[in-house]
C-alpha cells in the first residue's frame, strides 16, 4: 500500500506520514481516550513519531531506560537499608544503641504513635505532591483533572462532556438574534442561551439550521460596522456532547464564569472565540477582534445587560 | 551510594519535567477551520457519516476530503473520496459552512473507526485537519 494516495485534493491519509508531528500527536491523545482503545493504531503513531525524532531530534530527553536501569541498580538494592527520612522508629533505634537503655514501657508506645503519625504525614504530604503534580501535568496537557469538561492542545479545543441541566439564561435576546431563536425554540429548546447585548452596527447576515443524522446545528453569521464577521454557533446533542473539535492557538484557554458557567476563551489566527456548555446545547461564538466587547456580550447572556 | 540514589533521582524527576513540557505541541491555529464534527449513524452494516464544518469565511471548498476507514484492530478497509463518484456531498462549494454526508457499506457487528481529513481552501490557500471518529459497530 502507498503511503498515500493521490486525489484531485491532493494526497489522502492512508500512513501517519502525512501528519504533522502536532496532529499525530493530537490523534495519539484521541486515541488513548477512545473507550475501546487502539493498540495497533497508538503504536503506528508512536513509531511515525519516533522516526520524526530519531530523524530530526528537536530535544533531548532523558535516557529513561537508562533511569530506569540506574535506579534499579543504585537505589533499589540499598533501599532495605535506607530508613525514611522521618522514620523515627529506626532513628531512635540507632541513637538507642548510643544511649542508655530504656524500658520497653516507657520507649516502644509513644514512638510507634508518632511514628505512625510520621508515616500518616509522610504519605498525605506524598499523595499531595502527587496530586498536585499530575494536575499541573493534566493542565499542561490541556485536560482538567477536577473537572472533567474541556480537552484541548495547542491548536485545537473540544468539551468533554456534554451538561444535562437546562439552559440558565433567562432575559431578552438581541434583536439581531430573534430569528436564531425562533428556530431554535421551535425545536423544542426552551431557553436558548443568546446574548441579550450586540454592540451598534451589528446585524445577522445569514442564519442557518441543520438537522444532522443526531444533532442539529444552528449557525448565526453577524456583519459588523467594521466588516468582520462574528458567528454564533450552537449544536444542539440530545445524547450530550458533540465531540465538535474547535481551532485554536497556541496556549490554555481562559476560563471565565458567568451565571454559574465556565466559558473557555481563547483566540484562534488572532480572533476571540469563547466555548461553553448549557444544557445540551454546545455554543461558540468566534470572530471576534475586541475582548471588551466579547466579555459584554457573555455577561449579557446570563447576567442581563 | 548516596550520590548515585540523588541522581536517580534527579533523573526520573527531569524524565517527568520532560513528560510535561513535551505535550506542548507545535502551535497551528487555523486560517481557515472554525469547527469540524462527524456523527455517525449504523444500521444493519450500513454507515453514515454525518459532517459538520465551518469556515472562519466563506471558503471556495469546504468539506471533508476523505474518510479513511480502518476497522478496530488497525487494518485498513478503504477511503471514501469527495472526488469520487456518489460522495458529492462530502464537499460544498462557495459557502462558509458545510453539512453533508457519507455512506458505506460496512460489514454488521464489526467495529470501525475512521479518519477524517477535514478540507478547507479560498483563494489564499488550503488547510487540511485530521479528525478520528470513536470506534462505532456498524
Amino acid at each position: 500500500m502507498k503511503p498515500y494516495q493521490e486525489t484531485a485534493l491532493g494526497r489522502s491519509p492512508i500512513s501517519f506520514e502525512h501528519f504533522s508531528t502536532g496532529e499525530l500527536k493530537e490523534m495519539l491523545r484521541l486515541s488513548a481516550e477512545s473507550a475501546s482503545g487502539d493498540r495497533d493504531m497508538t503504536g503506528r503513531i508512536l513509531e511515525e513519531l519516533l522516526r520524526r525524532e530519531q530523524s530530526e531530534p528537536t530535544v533531548s530527553p532523558p535516557d529513561a531506560e537508562q533511569a530506569w536501569k540506574s535506579f534499579q541498580e543504585n537505589y533499589l538494592p540499598n533501599a532495605r537499608d535506607i530508613t525514611l527520612v522521618y522514620d523515627e522508629e529506626a532513628a531512635e533505634s540507632r541513637r538507642g544503641a548510643d544511649a542508655f537503655p530504656q524500658t520497653e514501657k516507657g520507649r516502644k508506645r509513644p514512638l510507634r504513635f508518632r511514628s505512625v503519625l510520621a508515616r500518616a504525614a509522610c504519605f498525605l504530604a506524598a499523595m499531595t505532591g502527587v496530586l498536585l503534580v499530575g494536575t499541573t501535568v493534566s493542565y499542561a496537557a490541556g485536560f482538567e483533572l477536577w473537572k472533567n469538561v474541556a480537552l484541548w492542545t495547542d491548536e485545537i479545543f473540544r468539551i468533554g462532556e456534554g451538561g444535562t441541566d437546562d439552559s440558565a439564561a433567562a432575559h431578552s435576546v438581541a434583536p439581531q438574534l430573534l430569528e436564531l431563536q425562533e428556530l431554535m425554540t421551535g425545536d423544542g429548546i426552551g431557553n436558548p442561551p443568546l446574548p441579550g447585548y450586540l454592540p451598534e452596527g451589528w446585524e445577522a447576515e445569514e442564519t442557518v439550521r441543520h438537522e444532522g443524522m443526531r444533532v442539529i446545528n444552528y449557525h448565526c453569521i453577524i456583519r459588523t460596522a467594521e466588516g468582520t464577521e462574528p458567528m454564533f454557533a450552537y449544536t444542539y446533542d440530545p445524547e450530550g456532547s458533540s465531540n465538535a473539535i474547535y481551532t485554536k492557538d497556541e496556549g490554555n484557554p481562559e476560563p471565565y464564569f458567568s451565571g454559574g458557567i465556565t466559558f473557555y476563551i481563547m483566540t484562534n489566527a488572532g480572533e476571540y472565540k469563547c466555548i461553553w456548555v448549557d444544557g445540551k446545547c454546545e455554543c461558540l461564538f468566534s470572530g471576534m477582534r475586541n475582548r471588551d466587547e466579547l466579555i459584554k456580550i457573555i455577561k449579557s447572556i446570563y447576567e442581563g445587560e | 551510594m548516596k550520590k548515585a540514589k540523588n541522581m536517580g533521582l534527579l533523573v526520573l524527576l527531569a524524565a517527568l519535567i520532560f513528560n510535561m513540557t513535551a505535550v506542548a505541541a507545535e502551535a497551528r491555529a487555523s486560517q481557515y477551520f472554525n469547527e469540524y464534527y462527524c456523527g455517525i449513524s449504523t444500521d444493519g452494516g450500513k454507515i453514515k457519516f454525518d459532517l459538520t464544518v465551518s469556515g472562519r469565511s466563506v471558503m471556495s471548498k469546504i468539506g471533508a476530503s476523505s474518510i479513511a476507514i480502518y476497522k478496530s484492530d488497525g487494518s485498513y478497509v478503504t477511503t471514501l473520496y469527495a472526488s469520487s463518484k456518489g460522495n458529492e456531498e462530502m464537499m460544498s462549494s462557495n459557502t462558509r459552512f458545510h453539512y453533508g454526508s457519507a455512506s458505506y457499506s460496512g460489514q454488521a457487528g464489526v467495529t470501525y473507526y475512521a479518519i477524517i481529513t477535514f478540507y478547507a481552501s479560498n483563494s489564499s490557500g488550503s488547510d487540511s485537519v485530521p479528525y478520528r471518529t470513536e470506534n462505532f459497530t456498524a
